[in-house]
């Protein structure tokens, strides 16, 4: 059940918003674990195998989080980081694309976040199990986070902050999320797709740039949409979400840049793989080292495939000349920096968008225009149907849109802009659902 | 705590109107695939009639009646008229002439100049009609447009070639059993069981020799007798997204392109679109403003899902339409082109059984005087009537690479069609007096003359 899916939106989060609200605020969490286990229960079409998968990494994460504070506590935490963590690699490696529960590559980084957090001694155990289901499983960063810090779920299960400024704040982040994702993702990825359509091997070099940019835009709108969505629903709870997106096409590295994109699993690799393993601290080779596992677990977390694989490799290859020598200069200039991290992002999503390394080196040699540029009728017949899109889309690339709002969010226009743009994302969705090549994907 | 876990409870319970409510929603999500699939009546199929329960059989069947001549009469019939079509000019029109789909209600009007019909194709139409009625007309056309290579391979002819050799044995000569026979066994039917199988397989054609055009192929065809790209100045392409593809990766010389993503018959008079040569234009406008020779229809991909009768509806109101506004235009139908196995599991009316009918639908709209329909189906379904899965990424558009085989096809199929001025005038004015008669003769030995003469001058 997707965020921006009718039955959300008509069906479960009102009645769900009903409950919570008019239960007393002591039952607060409980609702709220329920309501993350039907939504689950929805997301999944009650799927045995993705249930069972959650209860068994949930009581893994709960009975060995008790566990984990005790004398022998190094016997308990090993084990049950490996189970978590074999779990996924099982059904990535073996299983992958047909079987892998929704949302598990993230729940089971929230619960190995928790175990650690427990191991370390920076948190106390959870000893409710409602409350852990709730802060482990909650269902706005269940099935694509954020990941948040135990703590501070721990913090918000005892004592949510349930303020209509809250809700409100939270509603209209829920509507700008969806704007994103809707007017601007969803149909900013129809250029690439229609480039697979015909094959990429027989698109001119403009058209093959056009697809590789509003793929780029797709994914950031895409993903960002989602994430303030999640974090509106957060708020509408009571919850306070982490940020996934921090602009980051206004870094100058691509150092930064991940810092910045899908920062909360940037951070789970930070504190609980690169930082374990020495971090910067101990030289530049190992330092070196500790970068190349940790992008090379990020290529696999996104996925088996060897675009993914790609992805990562040319990833730690900026990251690691960035850290030698391209880190100063870069940050010195004003303008070059910005033009080095928009192609170098640009480019390295082409794997990860072709799926498969050979895929991706076609589309290459069409950037590159080996063999020529080839007819350009299909970039000037595309262009003029994505100009806006690619405005739209370049100008939300830029911190304006945030400060602009920074200054509306409080006054009855922003409310007045918002309510149109929630009836119009309604209407896209409602127009695309009945689209009978869309429909299948409902 | 107790109270804790009792709200559970409650919450839980509270939640089960939700579920109701969401059940009750997606209820007409699952429902209506099934509902598409009982709107399709069962009797509509022609291929069920002959009693296969098994789909491969049936389209195999329906396939054959495509292909092959439609009965072992109609090919005796044939077979003569071939062989002196093309040296005498009068045989020549005689074929022309002949308005394949003149049994049909519809096209009754149509039919002209019966009376050297009558003699070629007097008692063709009996055997097959109850299969395939809207086919008689289109198959012909069909047979034309696949004679043609299939004969005039020989020079190139290799040793893959067996079916084809098959082919063209079976219209000129119903002697060979398993061809002249459309009721038989299906498995057997075309022999296509084992060379299907063969050129289907060796798609990239190594040997560069494997020359057929039936169904099964997909894609291995050698263009002969086509016209070029001068043939197109004066013509339109009217489609959806396939045609877009062809717009854009295998544009043909000065001709007009009409389409875009999503077009159906429903909205192809409606829409506002631009291309090379006009902008902004409905296709009313379009042609109000400019006179075609040729106006190609490649629509219906969109439309499967929808209900038949009224896509149908839809589909012979727009050719009335274009009909309408350019008299003088040949109006050629294009089959909907099949799509791959992927595609169908998405929703089974992307499936062989039910492009088929539909085509058959389309094909029925022909009358091989105004209104032609070609079938690229030869060459770029597979011997179920499914797209091969390496042509295409979504199951239903090609790779672009192939599109200049799509091009050359289209080619090669309408250089059977007469576009000379003045094979229309006379079809306008003298169809109504004989129709009872047209629609029973006319339907299966109709070649255009160029076909003929193509096909005939290449037999060994």
């Amino acid at each position: 059940m997707q965020f921006n899916s009718i039955q959300f939106i008509f069906y479960f989060l009102p009645v769900f918003l009903a409950v919570y609200y008019i239960l007393p605020a002591n039952f607060g969490t409980t609702v709220l674990a329920a309501g993350s286990f039907l939504f689950y229960g929805f997301a999944v079409g009650w799927d045995p195998l993705a249930l069972g998968v959650l209860f068994a990494a949930f009581f893994t994460a709960f009975f060995g989080g008790m566990a984990a504070e005790s004398e022998k506590r190094r016997w308990v935490f090993w084990p049950a980081v490996f189970c978590l963590g074999m779990s996924l690699v099982f059904f990535k490696l073996f299983l992958w694309g047909i079987l892998l529960p929704v949302g598990m590559s993230f729940y089971v980084f929230q619960l190995i976040a928790y175990l650690a957090d427990v191991y370390r001694g920076k948190i106390r155990a959870e000893r409710d199990v409602i409350d852990f289901f709730a802060e482990a499983f909650l269902f706005p960063k269940l099935l694509s986070g954020p990941i948040a810090s135990s703590r501070d779920l721990q913090k918000y299960a005892r004592r949510p902050h349930r303020k209509l400024f809250t809700f409100h704040m939270g509603l209209q982040e829920f509507i700008l999320g969806l704007g994103l994702k809707v007017v601007l993702a969803n149909r900013l990825g129809g250029v690439w797709a229609q480039g697979s359509t015909v094959g990429f091997e027989q698109v001119s070099t403009p058209y093959a740039w056009l697809a590789a940019v509003t793929f780029s835009m797709r994914l950031y709108f895409d993903f960002y949409g989602y994430s303030l969505m999640a974090v509106g629903l957060g708020h509408m709870v009571g919850w306070n979400l982490p940020m996934n997106f921090l602009e980051p096409y206004s870094a100058k590295t691509v150092s930064d840049f991940y810092r910045r994109w899908h920062a909360t699993l940037g951070r789970w690799f930070r504190d609980y793989i690169y930082i374990p393993l020495g971090g910067s601290r101990r030289g530049t080779a190992r330092t070196l080292l500790n970068l190349a596992v940790v992008w090379a677990l990020t290529g696999f977390w996104h996925g088996v495939g060897g675009g993914y694989m790609m992805w990562a490799g040319i990833l730690f290859a900026l990251i690691a000349a960035e850290r030698l020598f391209l880190k100063k200069p870069l940050e010195r200039s004003r303008v070059v920096c910005h033009i080095y991290l928009v192609l170098a992002i640009v480019l390295s999503w082409v794997p990860f968008a072709a799926g498969s390394a050979g895929e991706a080196v076609t589309v290459f040699s069409r950037l590159f225009a080996v063999g020529g540029v080839g007819m350009t009728a299909d970039f000037l017949d595309c262009l003029p149907k994505y100009a806006w899109l690619l405005a739209g889309g370049v100008l939300f690339a830029t911190p304006l849109p945030r400060k602009l709002w920074g200054k509306l969010q409080k006054t009855a226009l922003a409310d007045v802009f918002l309510f149109f743009l929630f009836w119009a994302c309604l209407y896209l969705v409602a127009t695309a659902r009945q689209d009978p090549f869309i429909y299948f994907d409902f | 705590m107790k109270k804790r876990y009792a709200a559970f409870g409650i919450s839980l319970l509270l939640s089960l109107v939700l579920v109701v409510a969401v059940g009750a929603f997606q209820k007409d999500a699952v429902l209506a695939p099934l509902a598409l699939e009982e709107d399709m009546d069962p009797a509509e199929v022609p291929f069920r009639l002959a009693g296969d329960e098994d789909l491969k059989a049936r389209i195999e069947l329906a396939r054959q009646e495509q292909t092959a001549p439609p009965a072992p009469p109609a090919a005796e019939e044939t077979a003569p008229t071939e062989t002196t079509g093309p040296e005498t000019a009068p045989a020549a029109t005689t074929g022309m002439e002949t308005v394949p789909a003149g049994n049909t209600a519809e096209t009754t009007a149509a039919p002209t100049e019966p009376s050297p019909g009558e003699t070629a194709g007097g008692q063709t139409a009996a055997p097959t009609k109850e299969f395939d009625e809207p086919l008689n007309g289109t198959a012909s056309d069909r047979d034309s447009a696949s004679s043609r290579p299939l004969g005039s391979g020989s020079a190139v002819e290799g040793s893959g070639a067996g079916l084809d050799r098959e082919d063209s044995a079976g219209q000129t000569a119903p002697s060979v059993p398993e061809e002249s026979d459309p009721t038989a066994p299906p498995a057997q039917g075309e022999g296509s069981g084992d060379t299907g199988a063969d050129n289907g397989g060796g798609e990239t054609a190594g040997d560069g020799e494997v020359l057929s055009v039936t169904p099964g192929t997909s894609g291995e065809f050698t263009p002969e007798a086509t016209v070029d790209d001068a043939w197109f100045d004066d013509a339109l392409f009217i489609g959806d997204s396939r045609t877009d593809g062809l717009r854009l990766y295998a544009r043909i010389g000065k001709a007009d392109y009409f389409c875009n993503t999503g077009m159906t018959v429903f909205t192809a008079l409606k829409k506002s679109l631009s291309d090379n040569a006009f902008s902004n234009m409905t296709l009313e406008q379009l042609l109000q403003s400019k006179t075609y020779g040729k106006i190609l229809i490649g629509l219906g991909i969109n439309e499967c899902g929808s209900n038949l009768d009224s896509v149908m509806n839809a589909y012979a109101g727009l050719v009335d339409r274009v009909r309408e506004l350019q008299p003088g235009a040949k109006v050629i139908l294009q089959a909907v082109m099949a799509c791959s196995p992927k595609k169908e599991a998405q929703n089974r009316c992307f499936g062989p059984e039910n492009l088929f009918k539909l085509n058959n639908r389309i094909a029925a709209l022909a009358d091989g005087v105004n209104v032609f329909y070609i079938n690229v189906n030869e060459v770029f379904a597979d011997e179920n009537g499914y797209l091969p899965a390496n042509f295409s990424s979504d199951g239903c558009h090609l790779y672009a690479k192939y599109y200049p085989l799509w091009v050359s096809w289209i080619k090669s199929a309408v250089a059977a069609i007469p576009v000379s001025s003045e094979a229309e005038p006379p079809a306008a004015t003298e169809g109504e007096t004989t129709d009872g008669e047209t629609s029973a003769s006319t339907p299966a030995p109709a070649e255009t003359l160029p076909a003929e003469s193509a096909g005939t001058e290449s037999q060994p």
